[in-house]
């Protein structure tokens, strides 16, 4: 059983994790020094209880492993498309919503690239991983052939902002709005979404992106995109895109998904907020992800004064949304 | 013109109060329950009607808001029973009375949303516009009651007692008390035990009836309630202090096992290792079914009391009232019932745009909403908890010449205050 709740590696194999051990746990007022229990979880698992039975110490936190590379595509000099086997029966683990691993070809844990889950097969045990080159660290990519080991250490859960909203919708309808490759990381919302009996409205922007591996997935994924344009040559939503927003609207769509830029996504909440949409909304997570457990501070944000989240492994409430994007 | 609405939080004893008040002033009434039972800790309860609970009943009959009470009776499997002491007490059967409450509400149409958890509030210009469940979606409301209790979750028996101890509550399951006050900004006030810690233990546990002897099973049906010795290297005053029923803090609830017949076998003490209980003649094949785990530990309550004004209401927030443990330091269910009524009933007059009712001081039902909150949250003396069946408070009625069992000497008080019926009078 998932449980979506604040931390997204809440009540997970590894939790409690050093964060908790240490004072900072996310979730648990108490395994943070307050006097009482502020939990607000649906379910099950009470962080102070496991870390108490544990000793007072984490549990084991996720390790590197070396996976086999059993698949290898180019798609323009630009993406590299690997299938890696992972751990027998382990599979399972990579399908959650926002799932993402952190993945390197050298020893040298400095050069992991987070990078997000796009499928998983389960009678093969492998999992799909697109590769854009962008600098040293997935230049490393370029030399990868089949039959290699990288080194991966993962799953990590919190790919998506909004998970538990993209998990309870069922037969309802939701809008996807995606551009260029922030289309692949949406594919277990769009994945997920569909499973529970949802219909889907899915609008690309191609972007600079010639596009290939987008039809690729979209077609795999047996998925219907309508192309449009979300934003102009100035960085303003097209009237396109506020169209297509205000007709959602008017049909009651329960959720709306941005796998955009983070500058689109504060165009894109700015603009909900002003239209008033009451609906849930669920986003990529484009932060630096760099040790994916809450410890370096890479990817941490203010949100006000005492409260700064770790976007590695922590959800944020609707509310909070445009005080980090908007 | 749309009916009001009253939103409750927390089906228990309180809740129902609650919701019966508040739908028979005229409101369109949603009570939301986080469990699939009503009456929360009350299905592990049944005492009724011993000392001045008696009086508070009829009080509360003669102020119209009796229904809870006559389900009660209805459902007594004992009536008229006395143990260590407490007098002319009733037990209903816990097997009975959720079916019986869960229908009289439905029939009165109370909306029960079952199984469905609030975590938060949205608030606006100063009030509760809203509550958030946890699947997201928003339940609004012109007035809100919260009832949600004051023990748990897990993170706190677990700190202030010994552990999740798999009570009717079931945490575990259902998730974890969400103080709404508290997500309104309000901090929750905490009773202490005599050391200093906060929380105490809840003061009673079940046994399966099947795992009694069979003299002991019999002695319950006929008596209602059975004695048994406990070893002299056993006894241990201490734990008096823990409980939370101050009623049940008696030197004869530690030298003695009590058992009292609730349908099933109702033990008057937190928790008691199972090792040394099965020690007790009669007892060699007892096992525990509420908590589970009442071998080592008990819930802990009184963790979150928020203040509040006589009329119930939350002080600063004007359409937020609590009902229950969540609103004063009272224990029991009749205590329960008592101020969920007034919290329900003036959530009505809210919407109705009316003055809230404050009971008076003439009446053991007003005196002792006043006196737990000038003696907890305006003096903070945070040891203190009250009941009409015992300790202080059971004294002070009887200094003040309130505690009587006369059922028409107080429907005659209650007259003369002007407000028989209040209860039951439509106002929406």
């Amino acid at each position: 059983m998932i449980i979506y709740s604040k931390c997204s590696d809440y009540a997970t194999d590894i939790c409690p994790c050093i964060l908790a051990e240490n004072g900072h746990c996310i979730e648990c007022s108490q395994c943070r020094g307050e006097n009482f229990c502020d939990c607000s979880d649906t379910a099950s698992f009470c962080v102070m209880q496991e870390l108490r039975n544990n000793g007072g110490k984490a549990k084991e936190p996720r390790r590197a492993h070396l996976c086999e590379v059993s698949y290898v595509k180019d798609y323009e000099d630009m993406f590299r498309l690997i299938r890696l086997r992972v751990p027998r029966d382990q599979v399972r683990d990579y399908s959650a919503i926002g799932s993402y691993v952190l993945v390197r070809m050298r020893d040298d844990p400095y050069f992991d690239v987070p990078v997000s889950v796009l499928h998983q097969a389960y009678d093969s045990d492998t999992i799909g991983l697109l590769i854009q080159y962008r600098g040293i660290k997935t230049n490393d990519f370029r030399t990868l052939r089949r039959g290699d080991m990288v080194h991966v250490r993962g799953p990590f859960f919190n790919g998506v902002q909004g998970r538990k909203a993209v998990a309870s919708l069922r037969n309802s309808r939701a809008l996807i709005l995606c551009r260029g490759i922030g289309f692949l990381p949406s594919l277990s919302v769009m994945d997920s979404l569909r499973a529970n009996g949802n219909s889907l409205d899915v609008y690309l922007d191609r972007g600079q992106f010639s596009g290939h591996v987008l039809d690729l997935y979209s077609g795999l994924f047996e998925i219907g995109i309508r192309e449009t344009r979300i934003s102009d040559e100035t960085g303003a939503l097209t009237e396109e895109t506020r169209r297509i927003i205000e007709d959602s609207m008017q049909n009651g769509t329960a959720l709306i998904h941005l796998g955009l830029s983070d500058y689109l996504i504060g165009q894109l909440i700015r603009h909900l907020e002003e239209k008033q949409y009451a609906g849930a909304v669920s986003f990529i997570n484009n932060a630096r992800i760099c040790c994916g457990e809450g410890i370096c501070g890479a990817c941490t944000r203010d949100i006000r004064p005492g409260r700064m989240v770790h976007l590695c492994k922590e959800q944020l409430n609707r509310s909070e949304y445009h005080r980090i994007y908007g | 013109m749309n009916m009001s609405r009253i939103v409750i939080a927390g089906g228990g004893w309180a809740g129902a109060s609650a919701a019966v008040c508040a739908r028979k002033a005229g409101a369109e009434t949603i009570l939301i329950e986080k469990t699939d039972l009503l009456l929360g800790a009350g299905n592990a309860g049944g005492i009724f009607r011993n000392n001045g609970r008696f009086t508070a009943a009829e009080e509360m009959t003669a102020l119209g808001a009796g229904d809870l009470f006559s389900i009660m009776d209805k459902c007594a499997r004992h009536t008229n029973m006395s143990f260590p002491g407490h007098a002319h007490a009733s037990l209903y059967d816990v097997g009975e009375i959720e079916p019986a409450v869960r229908q009289f509400l439905l029939a009165l149409g109370v909306e029960l949303m079952m199984e469905s958890h609030v975590m938060d509030v949205e608030m606006k210009n100063g009030r509760v516009r809203a509550v958030i469940l946890d699947d997201g979606s928003r339940v609004e409301g012109d007035a809100f009651v919260e009832c949600t209790g004051s023990s748990g979750p897990m993170g706190n028996c677990l700190r202030y007692g010994n552990g999740c101890s798999m009570c009717i509550q079931r945490c575990p399951t259902y998730g974890p008390r969400v103080s709404l006050t508290a997500r309104c900004g309000i901090r929750d006030l905490t009773a202490v035990r005599p050391d200093g810690t906060p929380g105490v233990f809840s003061g009673a546990c079940k046994i399966a009836r099947a795992s009694l002897s069979e003299e002991i099973r019999k002695q319950l049906d006929t008596e209602g309630v059975v004695i048994l010795k406990v070893p002299p290297d056993d006894v241990d005053y201490g734990k008096l202090n823990r409980k939370a029923c101050r009623q049940y803090a008696l030197k004869e609830y530690s030298e003695n096992v009590i058992l009292l017949d609730t349908g099933s076998a109702k033990l008057m003490t937190s928790y008691y290792p199972l090792e040394k209980l099965r020690r007790i003649p009669g007892l060699e094949n007892a096992e525990y079914t509420d908590p589970y785990s009442a071998g080592r530990g008990n819930s802990i309550r009184f963790l979150a009391i928020a203040p509040c004004l006589d009329s119930m209401q939350v002080e600063s927030i004007e359409n937020l009232f609590c009902g229950g443990e969540k609103g004063a330091p009272l224990i029991g269910h009749t205590e329960a019932v008592v101020t969920g009524a007034v919290a329900g009933h003036n959530a009505a007059r809210f919407a109705a745009g009316k003055e809230p009712l404050v009971l008076p001081d003439s009446l053991s039902v007003g005196l002792i909403i006043s006196h737990a909150h000038e003696v907890f949250v305006k003096q903070g003396r945070t040891g203190e908890r009250f009941t009409f069946s015992g300790s202080t408070f059971f004294e002070m009625m009887k200094e003040k010449g309130l505690y009587t069992t006369d059922r028409a000497g107080i429907s005659a008080r209650v007259e003369q205050t002007g407000l028989s019926g209040i209860f039951s009078m439509r106002i929406l």
